[in-house]
């Protein structure tokens, strides 16, 4: 069998570039339309990932407008010479930790991408009827929604940055406040804790005995 | 940890070398149960691959942050008002005639400014008096007792930092929206001290304090601290 890796790394969505460069420093100077232009660049992204931390829906609206409330008051304070993306999934991270330590919500909700969260003891949602291929990675993401929501807060954030939103390690460090190795461990230990949830027969591998980063 | 163990590690954290990948195909090709536990992770990184494509934001974020901006403005120019008005109540004074006169006319603009949602400012006589009648200061009053009821579920919070030739030192985060100029410290008398007390409700606040208007310093004595996206700290408040 191959072991090539599906890339999961490459950053194919929302590139950052000379433009959002233009549309930080513009903003800064409070020019709405260019403002407006960042935050349509990266509101999708900030959703999801908030909604796959969070686990609630309505969470997940709260602490994306949240997100891009807190970029617009701090423009002032950002150095241009950074990148954008991580400092905006800083952001992000930061605010859904705030609220899960507040609301002291561990409780396990999950959700189907298109019909909104279901109850993660329910096995089946329903499913619209589609191509066979279609139906069956429509079922694996809701499985995997369902294994990310009981993942610790920690490997949570370090796969999401990741294996989800494409982050570099050194980005998803910076922005977890962890070192790039710990970042490495978070996210292999969340790999493996995937692999004992979702599949029948998973190889037991002593690294998830070990103690926690 | 055995060899597999080791290998898939240093594979899922992209740290596998070819000679190694080769080493894991090999084991793989021996032992049916690496070859499941390889190919169920292989599709659990497709898998993860689509859920970049997961569900879009539900609304348009710029214009709510836009609207949100927006709204706070207008809300804190009638806030402004209103703590203008507790603040020539709850000061010494006397019924002079252009106190009265100044009280009255600064009411009247509240109250056309305020409208229906402040609903004690409706009552407010239109023209100033040399002596105020009971209304308009019922209506003062009742401002400053609002004000007060807001105020009880707040705790006081109080800010130090030392700070020797300083000439200003102000506080700055969340609950003041990062304004320089929302909360100055005030030295104490003969000392290096500056204090200020910020009423503050329960949650999570970050700040820093800056001081001279330029200088932005992380409080020494806070003992939780995150990083503000900008290569410093900003010292946590939790309530």
């Amino acid at each position: 069998m191959g072991i090539g890796r599906f890339d999961t790394t490459a950053e194919t969505c929302e590139p950052e570039n000379e433009e959002q460069q233009e549309w930080i420093r513009l903003a800064k100077l409070g020019d709405h339309a260019a403002f407006t232009l960042l935050v349509r660049a990266y509101q999708d992204a900030i959703y999801r990932f908030c909604l796959r931390f969070l686990g609630v829906p309505e969470m997940a609206q709260d602490a994306t407008q949240d997100t891009f409330y807190k970029l617009y008051k701090t423009l002032d304070r950002f150095d241009e010479s950074r990148r954008v993306r991580p400092w905006i999934y800083q952001i992000a991270a930061n605010l859904c930790k705030d609220m899960l330590k507040r609301k002291e919500h561990n409780r396990l909700v999950t959700w189907n991408d298109e019909a909104g969260p279901t109850d993660s003891a329910g096995s089946g949602s329903t499913q619209p009827v589609r191509p066979d291929v279609v139906v069956s990675l429509r079922q694996d993401a809701d499985r995997m929604n369902r294994a990310i929501a009981k993942l610790p807060e920690s490997y949570r954030e370090a796969l999401l940055l990741k294996a989800v939103e494409g982050l570099s390690y050194e980005e998803a460090a910076v922005i977890a406040g962890a070192t790039v190795t710990t970042m490495k461990i978070r996210v292999v230990r969340a790999r493996l804790r995937l692999h004992e949830l979702l599949d029948k027969h998973p190889l037991k591998i002593s690294v998830l005995d070990r103690q926690k980063p | 940890m055995n060899e597999v163990e080791n290998l898939i590690e240093k594979w899922l954290a992209d740290e596998i070398t070819p000679l190694e990948r080769d080493q894991l195909a090999q084991h793989a090709a021996l032992d049916p149960e690496v070859a499941h536990t390889l190919a169920a992770l292989e599709q659990h990184d497709k898998t993860l691959a689509i859920l970049r494509l997961g569900p879009a934001a539900p609304f348009d974020m710029a214009n709510a942050v836009l609207r949100q901006v927006q709204n706070e403005k207008s809300i804190s120019h009638r806030t402004s008002i209103l703590q203008r008005i507790k603040s020539l109540w709850t000061s010494q004074w006397t019924w002079s005639a252009p106190r009265a006169a100044a009280i009255a006319v600064v009411l009247l603009a509240a109250g056309i400014l305020v409208g229906r949602l402040t609903s004690p400012l409706d009552s407010i006589p239109l023209a100033p008096s040399v002596d105020p009648p009971s209304t308009t200061v019922a209506a003062a009053q009742t401002t400053a007792a609002n004000l007060q009821t807001e105020n009880e579920t707040q705790s006081m919070v109080r800010f130090v930092f030392r700070a020797e030739r300083a000439a200003s030192v102000a506080i700055v985060g969340d609950f003041n929206d990062w304004n320089d100029r929302a909360h100055l410290l005030q030295r104490a008398a003969d000392s290096d001290l500056w204090t200020t007390t910020v009423p503050l409700k329960k949650g999570m606040y970050e700040y820093m304090f800056v001081v001279d208007g330029t200088q932005w310093k992380v409080d020494p004595l806070a003992t939780r601290f995150r990083d503000d996206g900008f290569g410093n700290k900003n010292a946590v408040l939790e309530l």
